[in-house]
């Protein structure tokens, strides 16, 4: 038998068997209660062998009935949850990736380019300034963040504003460019868009 | 008895009834954002300036919206034509050829759910336009190679490759039909307006012409009137009987600017077409007369007797470059077809240009560009107001409005 003054009733392997099966009265479940609750670990009421072994059987069955309710498990002893926080942090940071990509991701990347559509696709130069040749009606978009300017072969000079779509036409011979903000959106103009293109600068990176 | 499960069973059901309310209350305030979907949604497309170029976007809502931001559409690319029929929108993708199917989900997200290619059955820079008839019927029109494609929208399949003739002014100018347009007729007749874009001006057309598709023949024919030359995007509709006119168009407008042609027929005319597709011969307005004006830019509306004409004055000088012809300055005027008066209107002087985008339960709907204040709308064409702006487009300009059911 093991006496503790913490408890009003001496616990004992009845009194935790009587707990198990549910027969124990109240002053008998407070004492158990308060017993399993006590992680003093005092090795005075841990003397007995018996005891001890009673005690993880207590615990077992209160597991038992809990996961058999499809609880969460309760561990003894209780450790500090490490999950929890990390699950939180790593949901808040793909939060904030997600936010930032639906923010960002509706506009296409940009680049320090410009580009010229033809019949045969599209090219790509990376110089500020370019002389080019070319037949029937391209697109022209400078897509980097400063002015461009083109030069055809007639030596007619064009300068491109940033981030600005242009339409460069030959009528009677003669080069033309128009800015794509002067024409109406119900207009699909880029529809025309036909011809050949010949580039003359260093660097051309051709995506057809 | 011990009591600690039922501690913890209590915080996570008070988390978990959290976590319910929060979801019910976020999809509940989608619901309200966008209203009752037994009215059908509301579909909004949008032609937006990038860091790519101007991409095309296409949201859905259930009522209509005070404002429209790309960022919460649908990214469709840069070289599309919207369509809608019963509760699906469709997008041609001009750059890859191929035709998508989308749907509306609970979320009211616009997403893909099939897809049609067309890369190796035409050219995709010939086409010109879809036609509904029915779930199971429609067509994708490619008149200057002289191709129609029949698929069924239900299926996204092909089920018919017809050769048909070729647009007759297909090669020897920049001619196609309409690429966001078509008529269908009561009898299933498809009225496509032809239209160009003259690079060379030695060969100015001389004749206004449809293309006009029996869908229960498939057979085409090409009507011409030669009181008009050929337009450009170029039918509009009168918005008290649906009544069909041939309207003006600015490209071929400039293009007599500077055509060495002197003998071709007016550019800025008003022609009726019939439902089967003929011009009316006792119709024809000379709006350039009308207005005394140096060229008429486009027709925006038509509404019985009242045509909304945008138009350049007599006077003007023509700039020595073709390319800055487009920024020229330009009056809108009501003319009067009873009684051949017109009544300038200082609408243009806010909003820019405005263009016809499509109709919304009996309303035609508008957009616009090169407001001053820099700001792009949609507007309702309303009975006591010209133009009642409801919507305002966030980035740029209004493309495509229409209901699916």
């Amino acid at each position: 038998m093991v006496s503790y003054n913490c408890y009003i009733l001496e616990i004992n392997p009845e009194i935790l068997k009587r707990y198990n099966e549910h027969t124990a009265n109240e002053a008998e479940c407070k004492a158990v209660e308060d017993w399993l609750n006590d992680y003093s670990e005092d090795l005075n009421v841990l003397s007995s062998n018996e005891l001890h072994s009673m005690k993880h059987s207590v615990w077992r069955q209160i597991q038992q009935k809990t996961n058999g309710a499809n609880v969460v498990q309760f561990t003894k002893p209780r450790k500090k949850n490490y999950a929890l926080p990390l699950t939180a942090a790593l949901a808040i940071f793909l939060l904030i990736t997600v936010a930032y990509q639906r923010w960002t991701g509706s506009y296409p990347n940009d680049s320090d380019a410009i580009v010229i559509t033809s019949a045969q696709g599209d090219i790509e130069i990376l110089e500020d300034h370019c002389k080019l040749q070319f037949s029937g009606y391209l697109q022209v978009f400078n897509r980097s963040s400063k002015i461009k300017s083109i030069e055809c072969t007639n030596g007619e000079k064009y300068t491109l504003a940033p981030g600005e779509t242009y339409y460069l036409e030959t009528i009677d011979g003669k080069h033309s460019i128009v800015p794509e903000s002067h024409l109406s959106p119900d207009d699909n103009y880029s529809r025309f868009i036909r011809g050949d293109v010949k580039i003359y600068p260093e660097k051309a990176k051709n995506n057809v | 008895m011990y009591n600690i499960s039922s501690l913890r069973l209590t915080t996570y059901a008070i988390v978990l009834l959290w976590l319910f309310v929060f979801l019910f209350v976020a999809c509940r305030s989608s619901s309200n954002g966008h209203g009752d979907k037994d009215h059908g949604l509301i579909l909004i497309g949008t032609r937006v300036k990038t860091p790519q170029g101007r991409m095309f976007y296409l949201g859905a809502y259930q009522d209509m919206p005070t404002r429209v931001d790309p960022k919460e559409m649908v990214l469709l690319g840069r070289e599309n034509a919207i369509y809608s029929y019963g509760k699906h929108p469709y997008v041609w993708d001009g750059s890859s050829a191929i035709l998508r199917k989308y749907a509306v989900d609970n979320a009211m997200k616009v997403k893909v759910v099939d897809s049609m290619q067309f890369k190796n059955i035409v050219k995709a820079e010939s086409f010109g336009s879809l036609a509904f008839i029915s779930n199971e019927e429609a067509y994708a029109f490619f008149l200057a190679e002289g191709k129609v494609i029949q698929f069924n929208p239900s299926t996204m399949r092909m089920t018919a490759s017809l050769t048909v003739p070729a647009l007759p002014m297909g090669k020897t100018a920049e001619v196609n039909t309409n690429t966001y347009y078509s008529f269908v007729t009561d009898d299933h007749t498809i009225l496509l307006p032809i239209g160009i874009n003259p690079n060379n001006f030695d060969k100015f057309p001389t004749v206004a012409q449809v293309a006009v598709f029996n869908s229960r023949e498939r057979s085409i024919r090409y009507s011409s009137d030669s009181r008009m030359s050929l337009g450009y995007n170029n039918f509009a509709v009168d918005i008290l009987n649906g009544d069909l006119y041939y309207r003006p168009s600015k490209y071929i407008a400039r293009a007599q600017d500077y055509a060495p042609v002197s003998d071709s027929p007016p550019t800025g005319g008003l022609l009726k077409v019939k439902k089967d597709g003929n011009f009316a011969s006792d119709f024809f307005v000379d709006l350039q007369k009308v207005l005394d004006a140096h060229r008429i830019v486009s027709v925006i509306y038509i509404k019985g007797k009242d045509v909304l004409v945008q138009y350049i004055e007599k006077g003007w000088q023509i700039p020595k470059d073709p390319g800055e012809w487009f920024d020229c300055p330009t009056k809108l005027a009501v003319v009067d077809l009873h009684q051949m008066t017109y009544k300038n209107t200082p609408l243009l002087d806010h909003y820019g240009t405005i263009y016809p985008v499509g109709e919304l339960d009996g309303k035609q709907y508008f957009a616009n560009f090169g407001a001053k204040d820099g700001t792009y709308h949609f507007f309702e064409q309303d009975d006591d107001q010209v133009f009642k702006a409801t919507t305002e487009v966030l980035g740029g300009s209004g493309i495509y409005i229409a209901r699916i059911r």
